[in-house]
C-alpha cells in the first residue's frame, strides 16, 4: 500500500510531468495560426495498431514491445491499487504475460539503447539515452523484486514466470533486497514520468497529437500564404504554423524519410530529418533556419513527398522547405538564377517555356481540338493541356494523342486555348507564392467565364493543382487525370485498344499521381486493358517509387552535386531489362529520356506516356 | 529649352542598334515635357565619324564628337572627367545611356561627380504628376523592380536597359551638324595611366557575352576527342560552350552550358557539333542569329534551327573546316 510520502512523490513527479507539458506546447503554440481538424479514430487505429511504425520490421516490433509492455504494466499497477480478487488460473496468466511481455521490453530498450550508441550522427535526438537508461533500470528491478519474491514465496519459481524464476537464481532470499528492488522500481518509474517532457519520450505526447492533427488533405496539397503576415514564408520560429512546429516537436529522428529522400540518395546535402532537427533546435535556441539549412539544401529537394509517405508519425518536412524557399524568394529575393528565366517567362507569357498565348493551340494544328466555346452543346470535358502539352516537342505528342483518344470516343471536349495559362505548380514549389496566385486567378477566371465544370488534365503537377490547391482561391471543378478519363472509356467501351503492345513493359510512377494523390492501380489498370501487356513491376514502384528528380521546379535548375537523379532511376529502369517504360508525366518523361540516354548502353528502353500507348493501342501511328 | 544628351554606343567604327534606341526614348521624354528642346548625341572616341553622319535622319539635331586616340577603349576616370567637363560647360538636363558594365560604372561617376540623381538599369522613366521624374529599375539582377522618385536630377543620368530600347521607325532626311570638341581644352585629370590592355582569350570569353560560340554535344564521343572542336574555337575565334551530358561528364565547366538549367545565349553564330537538339537545349540557343549545326543523324531535332544544317561526322568535317579557317587568317589557332 502507499504511504503518504509515496502519495506526495507521485504528486510531484505529477507537477513536473504537467509543468513541463505546459512548457513544451507553449514553445509550438509560439507559431501561426493553422487549422487541423483533429482526428480522435485515426489516433486511437493508428496507437493499437503501429502500422506506420511497423513499415520498419525490427524497429517497429521493438516499439510495439515497449509500447505495450509499458501500457500493460501501467494498467496493472493501476487496477493492483483496487485490489481486485481474481482467480488463481487468471493470475497465472496474466503473470505469465507480464512476464513475458517484460522480456520483450527488455529486448526492445537494449536494442534501441544499442541503436542510439552506434548512432554517432550529431543530428540524433538528444536525451535519449537518459530515458533509456530508466526504463532499464524499471525493468531490471522490478525483475529482481520479483525473483526475491519467488525465492521467499513458499510454491518458489513455476511455468508462469519463467523469467522471474530466472532472476531468482540470481537474487538472495532476502525481504530487504526485495524491498529495496521494490523502492527502487516505484522511485524510477516516477522519475521516469517525470522525464518524459524534458527527454526523447516527449514523443509520446507529441508524436500521438501530431498523429491526431495529421493532414486530412492529399500529400500534394500545399498551403497557401497569409499575406497577412508580416514575413512572407518562413525562417525564424514564429514563421511557421503551430503544426508545424508540433511536427519538430514530434521528429523522433529515426531517419526513415531521409533514407527514401532522392535528394540525399543521390549526395546532396539535403535530409530532411536534417530540416526537422534544425527546426527543433531553433525552438530552443532560436536564429533563423537560414543559418542552419543551406541554399545547396533547401534548394535540392524534388517536392517528391516520400518523406510524408514514410514518416511513421507523420511529420511534414517538405512544408517547412516549400515555407523557406517562399521566404527566400519573397522576402530576400533569391530565387537561384537558373530559374529566373522561367519565373520571368512565366510573369511576360504565362507560360514555362516562354513562347506566349499566340502559340498556344500550335500544337493542335490540323487536328479536332475546338476551343471551349465553339463546342455544339455541353462540353463532357475541358481538356487541360498544360505548358508542356502546349509547348514541349516530345509531349505535344501527347497532347495530339489525346486528342485523338477522345476523339475516337466521341468525347464532346473543348479546349482553352489561348487563355489557359501555366497552372502555377512550378512557381509554387520555388516560392514564389504570388506568381502562383497570379497564374491560378488568371485561370480560374477563365474556367469560370466558360462555365466549366469537368476537366481532364495530362500533365500530373496541373492536376494536383487544378484539382487540390485551386478550390482555396474559389475555383472548384472536378478533375480527372487523362490517365484516369482514358481508362473510364476503355471501361465504358467507348474505344476498343486492339493493337497488342511489343516487349515488356514497366511503369515509373510519377509523384504527382502517386503518393500526391494515391492514383497507383489505374495506371496498371490502363496497361491491363491493353492487348498484348506484359508488366514487369519496377523494385521501387508505388508508395516506395523513385522520383525522376523533375518536381519542385528542379527541371529549371541545374544539378551541381551529387549523381543526377534520373540517371539513378534511369539505372534502375535499365536492370529491369524492359523495352518500354511507362509514365504519366511531362517531367518524367524527359527526364527518364535524358537518363537512359546518359547510360549510353546498346539498346534502351524507351519512354512513353501511357496516353500515346493507349492512342497507339487504338492505331495511332506516330 | 531643354537639351537630351544621348550617349553614342559603338562597336570599332560602327554604331550600334542602342544608339537609335536611346534617342528614341530622348524623343519621347522631349514629348512628355512638351516638345521643345532637342537631342545631341555625344559621341566620345577614334575614327567614328562616317557613322555619325546619318544621326539627323533619326531624330537627333546635333552630335558633339570628342576625338582622341586616347579613347580607343573604355576608361572609367578619363572618360568621367571629360564628361562631366562637358556637362558643367553644357548644362544638358538630361544624360542618357544604354545600360552595360561600361556605361554603369560611368553613370555611377557622372553621378558622384556632378551630385546628380543616377538611374543604373533603368526600364521607364515618365513625368510624375507631383511635377518629379520617376524611375523604374531592375535590381537583384532582374528578378526584383524598383520605383524611384528623383529628387535632384541636374542633369538626370540614366542608363537603360537594352531590352527596354526600340529605335524609332522612319528616318527623315535632316542632317544633324557635328560639332568637334577640343580634347585638350577639357584638360582630363585622371589618377591612373592606362599601361596595356590584356587581351582575353575568345575561348575563355563567358558564353552569354561571345559573338562566335563553338556548342559541343555528347556526339564528341568519349575519350581523348576533344581537341577538334577546340582546335575549331581557336580557329575562328569562337568560345566554347556545351550541352548538359557534356557538362555531366565534367569536360567542360558548368558556365559552359546553355539550355534550360544552363545559359542563354544569342550570340551572330552558334555552331552547334554533335548535338541532338533536345527542347532543354535549344531553349538556351533559339535566338542566336546565324545557326550551323553538324550532325550525323538527319532527323535530328536541331536541324530545325539551322540555317545551314551539315550531315557528317564531326571528327571528319571539323579539321577541314579548321584548316581551311586557318589558311584564311593564320594569325589564329
Ligand atoms: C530537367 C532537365 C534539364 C536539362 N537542361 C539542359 C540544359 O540546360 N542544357 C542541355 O544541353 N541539356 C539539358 N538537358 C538535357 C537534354 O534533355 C538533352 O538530353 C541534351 O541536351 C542532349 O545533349 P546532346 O545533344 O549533347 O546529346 P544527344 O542527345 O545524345 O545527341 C548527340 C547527337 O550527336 C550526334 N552525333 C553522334 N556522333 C556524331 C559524330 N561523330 N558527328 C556528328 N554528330 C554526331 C547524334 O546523331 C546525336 O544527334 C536537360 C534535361 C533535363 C531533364
Ligand atoms: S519531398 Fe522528396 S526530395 Fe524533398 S525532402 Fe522530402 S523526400 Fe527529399
Ligand atoms: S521526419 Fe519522420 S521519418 Fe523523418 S526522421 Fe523525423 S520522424 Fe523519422
Amino acid at each position: 500500500m502507499l504511504t503518504s510520502f509515496d502519495l506526495l512523490l507521485i504528486g510531484l513527479s505529477l507537477v513536473i510531468f504537467g509543468a513541463g507539458l505546459l512548457k513544451l506546447k507553449a514553445a509550438w503554440s509560439q507559431g501561426r495560426p493553422a487549422r487541423r481538424p483533429g482526428d480522435l479514430k485515426g489516433l486511437v487505429l493508428y496507437l493499437l495498431g503501429q502500422r506506420e511504425i511497423l513499415e520498419n520490421r525490427v524497429a517497429g516490433l521493438a516499439h510495439l514491445a515497449l509500447f505495450w509492455g509499458v501500457c500493460f504494466y501501467l494498467a496493472l499497477a493501476i487496477l493492483a491499487q483496487f485490489g481486485p480478487v481474481i482467480p488463481p488460473g487468471l493470475a497465472r496468466l496474466v503473470s505469465l504475460i507480464s512476464d513475458l511481455l517484460g522480456v520483450a521490453l527488455l529486448a526492445g530498450l537494449i536494442f534501441f539503447a544499442l541503436r542510439r550508441l552506434g548512432d554517432r550522427e550529431a543530428a540524433a535526438p538528444r536525451g535519449v539515452l537518459l530515458p533509456v537508461a530508466v526504463l532499464l533500470i524499471v525493468v531490471l528491478s522490478g525483475f529482481w523484486a520479483e525473483g526475491a519474491r519467488l525465492n521467499l514465496a513458499p510454491e518458489g519459481a513455476s511455468w508462469h514466470a519463467p523469467a522471474g524464476w530466472f532472476f531468482a537464481l540470481l537474487s538472495p532470499a532476502s525481504p530487504l533486497f526485495m524491498q529495496i528492488m521494490v523502492r527502487i522500481h516505484f522511485f524510477a518509474v516516477l522519475l521516469l514520468l517525470a522525464l518524459v517532457p524534458f527527454t526523447f519520450l516527449r514523443h509520446l505526447v507529441t508524436s500521438s497529437l501530431n498523429v491526431y492533427y495529421r493532414r486530412q488533405e492529399p500529400a500534394g496539397v500545399i498551403e497557401p500564404v497569409d499575406w497577412q503576415q508580416p514575413v512572407i514564408g518562413a525562417d525564424q520560429r514564429r514563421d511557421f504554423n503551430w503544426k508545424q512546429l508540433l511536427d519538430a516537436e514530434a521528429c523522433v529522428s529515426c531517419g526513415r524519410c531521409e533514407q527514401s529522400c532522392p535528394a540525399n540518395i543521390s549526395g546532396k546535402p539535403l535530409s530532411p530529418r536534417k530540416v526537422m532537427r534544425a527546426l527543433h533546435e531553433n525552438l530552443r535556441g532560436g536564429g533563423g533556419m537560414e543559418q542552419s539549412v543551406s541554399q545547396d539544401e533547401l534548394w535540392a529537394c524534388t517536392t517528391c513527398m516520400a518523406c510524408l509517405e514514410k514518416c511513421p508519425v507523420f511529420v511534414e518536412p517538405l512544408d517547412k522547405l516549400v515555407d523557406m524557399r517562399r521566404y527566400q524568394v519573397l522576402d530576400r529575393g533569391r530565387l537561384p538564377s537558373e530559374a529566373r528565366e522561367m519565373m520571368r517567362d512565366l510573369e511576360l507569357y504565362a507560360d514555362t517555356y516562354g513562347r506566349g498565348p499566340a502559340h498556344r493551340e500550335d500544337w493542335a494544328l490540323g487536328l479536332e481540338v475546338p476551343h471551349i466555346s465553339n463546342l455544339p452543346g455541353e462540353a463532357e470535358v475541358l481538356l487541360w493541356v498544360g505548358c508542356s502539352g502546349a509547348f514541349h516537342p516530345q509531349y505535344q505528342q501527347v497532347a495530339r494523342s489525346m486528342a485523338h483518344i477522345l476523339n475516337a470516343a466521341g468525347v464532346n471536349f473543348g479546349i482553352l486555348g489561348k487563355e489557359e495559362a501555366c497552372c502555377g505548380d512550378a512557381a509554387r514549389r520555388l516560392g514564389d507564392e504570388e506568381r502562383f496566385e497570379t497564374l491560378a486567378k488568371k485561370n480560374i477566371a477563365a474556367l469560370d467565364k466558360y462555365g466549366v465544370k469537368t476537366l481532364v488534365c495530362l500533365c500530373p503537377h496541373c492536376y494536383n493543382t487544378l484539382r487540390n490547391e485551386y478550390p482555396a482561391l474559389g475555383g472548384h471543378y472536378q478533375i480527372l487525370s487523362a490517365v484516369e478519363f482514358a481508362l473510364r472509356l476503355i471501361a465504358k467501351k467507348r474505344i476498343y485498344p486492339k493493337y497488342p503492345l511489343a516487349g515488356r513493359l514497366t511503369i515509373h510512377d510519377p509523384c504527382y499521381l502517386g503518393r500526391g494523390n494515391g492514383i497507383y492501380q489505374p495506371l496498371r489498370d490502363l496497361v491491363g486493358s491493353l492487348p498484348g501487356a506484359s508488366l514487369v513491376e519496377l523494385e521501387q514502384s508505388r508508395e516506395n517509387g523513385f522520383c525522376c528528380g523533375g518536381g519542385g521546379g528542379r527541371m529549371w535548375l541545374h544539378e551541381k552535386l551529387g549523381e543526377n537523379i534520373n540517371n539513378l532511376r534511369a539505372a534502375q529502369v535499365a536492370h529491369s531489362g524492359v523495352q518500354t517504360v511507362a509514365t504519366a508525366c511531362p517531367f518524367c518523361l524527359t527526364m527518364l529520356e535524358d537518363g537512359i540516354n546518359s547510360l549510353e548502353t546498346e539498346r534502351p528502353a524507351k519512354v512513353r506516356d501511357l496516353i500515346e500507348i493507349v492512342a497507339m493501342s487504338l492505331g495511332r501511328a506516330h | 529649352m531643354t537639351d537630351l544628351w544621348v550617349l553614342y554606343e559603338h562597336r570599332g567604327d560602327t554604331m550600334e542598334e542602342a544608339t537609335l534606341g536611346l534617342v528614341n526614348e530622348a524623343r519621347r521624354l522631349l514629348a512628355q515635357r512638351g516638345g521643345d528642346g532637342r537631342v545631341t548625341v555625344v559621341a566620345l572616341g577614334e575614327d567614328l565619324e562616317a557613322g555619325l553622319q546619318d544621326l539627323g535622319t533619326f531624330g537627333v539635331d546635333r552630335v558633339l564628337y570628342l576625338e582622341s586616340p586616347d579613347l580607343g577603349i573604355y576608361q572609367g576616370e578619363l572618360y568621367a572627367s571629360l564628361l562631366s567637363g562637358l556637362i558643367k560647360k553644357h548644362g544638358p538636363d538630361y544624360f542618357l545611356a544604354c545600360h552595360g558594365p561600361d556605361n554603369g560604372d560611368l553613370c555611377a561617376r557622372l553621378g558622384a561627380t556632378l551630385e546628380s540623381a543616377v538611374v543604373t538599369r533603368a526600364l521607364d522613366l515618365a513625368w510624375g504628376e507631383d511635377g518629379s521624374w520617376r524611375a523604374v529599375r531592375a535590381v537583384n539582377n532582374g528578378y526584383l523592380f524598383e520605383r524611384l522618385r528623383l529628387i535632384r536630377a541636374q542633369p538626370l543620368i540614366a542608363s537603360f536597359l537594352p531590352a527596354v530600347l526600340t529605335p524609332p521607325q522612319t528616318g527623315s532626311d535632316t542632317q544633324a551638324p557635328i560639332v568637334r570638341v577640343d580634347y585638350e581644352s577639357l584638360a582630363p585629370v585622371t589618377a591612373c595611366e592606362l599601361l596595356e590592355v590584356i587581351e582575353a582569350d575568345p575561348g575563355e570569353l563567358d558564353i552569354t557575352e561571345a559573338d562566335i560560340v563553338v556548342a559541343v554535344g555528347r556526339g564528341v564521343g568519349q575519350g581523348d576527342t576533344f581537341g577538334v572542336v577546340h582546335d575549331l574555337a581557336q580557329a575562328i575565334g569562337g568560345s566554347l560552350a556545351a550541352t548538359r551530358p557534356v557538362v555531366d561528364r565534367d569536360l567542360l565547366p558548368y558556365e559552359r552550358q546553355i539550355g534550360q538549367t544552363g545559359k542563354t545565349v544569342a550570340p551572330k553564330l552558334i555552331i552547334n557539333c554533335g548535338i541532338s537538339g533536345a527542347n532543354e537545349y535549344t531553349a538556351g540557343m533559339e535566338k542566336s542569329q546565324l545557326v550551323i549545326a553538324l550532325n550525323t543523324d538527319p532527323q535530328a531535332r536541331i536541324f530545325r534551327f539551322t540555317d545551314l544544317g551539315v550531315l557528317g561526322d564531326l571528327h571528319q568535317v571539323l579539321p577541314l573546316l579548321t584548316q581551311r579557317l586557318q589558311e584564311l587568317d593564320p594569325e589564329r589557332g
